[in-house]
């Protein structure tokens, strides 16, 4: 019996790798060619920051950071287009701003898509102040206004003529600032905008970045999180618009399935291999 | 039908993939493809949204004279690539450093540091929050090594060793599911916006 088990265990050691990769395939792409529709269980942080957004006043300016580039997009673009939507809807006026240099274009896309669903007009409703280079430097700027950090927006207009800036002038004028991020600019928000003048802060980000998280919302540091691709169909749900996100979420569901597999085969084989 | 473009990203995307299987000149091919059009992306981008409206425009255009001194010292950045005086390039960094900490400093401690020591401590209301406080203080101990952890510091080590091991696994964890994230993409990409769309069109 011993010797069968270490045989069968040392055969496991030995499975070609491309057969696992062949299963992770199938369990991503059979999900995503047949519904199956598993639970999606939504999470409290999602629901804080979906109520703060709810729970704001129409006309409310608000900041929407949109902190990722292409390498991100499926898990991060879900996201700020849901919170767009969720936005426009709720007639807030939505500042959005970026700090990598390609992402100006990509706002600009989600925002010219989305606006017009709900009758927001650039400028008036919205308006795009895109990258400005500096980091925190650029936050530090926003505390003595926003002109000095962002003098024209995205196109080049001067931020000064647009009305939707009109009475919004510093981070203290900032009624909730969400950061979709891939990277630590959330953490300079939370550090500078949430620290020194109390703007509430919320966050989307990738699921590599979650438990970094964490300690932030434990402290109160942050009222709401979006983690990865759950935490965008979370929102999907909220808004009741699914979208990929939400079509995505069987597909990892499974997927994770068949790894918690490989790795337990994987212990398996290696302590039954090992046996002497 | 799906455009041109779609139908690069598409077999692009399988070329990719063909690596799974084996290393190919094909897969290759794509990955130099792949460099190649980062590079020059980005490229285009820094010029566009970084020198151009932050240097040369205000520079050349508007006249601010002043920001001589940051293109000098963007240029002296390059002298690294020169056979002799490379050690010029640590001028733009060393300012580029002092900068960085003079704005970083006060807003790590006032904004991450001091209030996550505070959060850690106060208040001990519910079981996690004494976890929390567990795991802080064990793994503080267990990177403590002026003393040999040995008695108490080396039960309070070994604790901090299992929860940086736990900590490591949520890592770990929410790593997969982000890379499981990218492969649904390409997936769902491959599915619902070129083969999809191509065959029906064919139909």
């Amino acid at each position: 019996m011993s010797s069968a088990l270490r045989s069968w265990g040392n055969a496991a050691a030995r499975l070609d790798r491309r057969i696992i990769f062949l299963v992770i395939a199938a369990a991503v792409v059979v999900p995503l060619l047949v519904k199956i529709g598993l639970p999606l269980r939504t999470s409290a942080y999602a629901q804080a920051l979906y109520d703060k957004v709810e729970s704001l006043p129409e006309g409310t300016p608000v900041v929407l950071g949109f902190d990722y580039d292409p390498g991100s997009m499926p898990e991060l673009a879900p996201m700020t287009r849901s919170l767009l939507h969720h936005m426009f809807r709720k007639n807030l006026r939505v500042i959005v701003i970026t700090n990598y240099p390609q992402t100006g274009a990509i706002a600009e896309r989600q925002l010219l898509e989305i606006a017009p669903l709900y009758g927001r007009r650039p400028g008036i409703d919205f308006a795009n102040l895109g990258y400005k280079a500096g980091n925190e430097a650029v936050i530090l700027a926003v505390a003595n206004d926003f002109r000095v950090a962002y003098p024209t927006d995205h196109h080049g207009v001067p931020t000064d003529s647009l009305p939707v800036m009109a009475g919004v002038h510093t981070w203290r004028d900032v009624k909730l600032l969400v950061d979709v991020a891939h990277g630590a600019t959330v953490n300079n928000y939370i550090r500078i905008a949430g620290a020194r003048y109390g703007v509430p802060i919320g966050a989307g980000c990738t699921a590599v970045s979650i438990p970094q998280y964490h300690s932030y919302l434990q402290s109160g540091q942050m009222l709401g999180l979006l983690g990865g691709l759950q935490g965008a169909a979370e929102y999907e749900q909220f808004i009741g618009r699914p979208g990929f996100a939400s079509a995505g979420m069987d597909a990892q569901s499974i997927a994770h399935v068949a790894i918690l597999f490989f790795v337990a085969l994987g212990n398996a084989a290696f302590f039954l291999g090992r046996r002497r | 039908m799906p455009h041109l473009g779609i139908w690069v990203a598409g077999f692009l995307t399988l070329v990719i993939f063909s690596f799974l299987y084996r290393d190919n000149p094909v897969y290759r091919t794509a990955e130099h493809i792949y460099v190649g059009v980062s590079a020059g992306y980005y490229i285009a981008i820094m010029w566009h949204n970084v020198l151009l409206p932050n240097l040369i425009l205000p520079l050349f255009r508007d006249g601010h004279v002043l920001l001589v001194i940051p293109g000098i010292l963007v240029l002296l950045l390059f002298t690294r690539f020169l056979p002799r005086g490379g050690w010029l390039a640590r001028w733009p960094i060393a300012v580029y450093v002092g900068a960085y900490a003079a704005i970083n400093l006060q807003q790590y401690v006032q904004g991450d540091i001091l209030p996550q020591i505070q959060a850690t401590i106060f208040p001990l209301r519910r079981f996690g929050d004494i976890v929390i406080l567990a795991g802080t203080l064990t793994t503080l101990s267990y990177f403590f090594f002026s003393r040999e952890h040995t008695g108490p510091l080396g039960v309070s080590a070994k604790a901090g060793m299992w929860f940086l091991m736990i900590s490591f696994g949520a890592a770990f964890g929410t790593t997969v599911m982000s890379r499981m994230s990218l492969l649904i993409a390409r997936a769902y990409f491959v599915i619902h916006e070129w083969l999809g769309p191509a065959l029906t069109a064919l139909r």
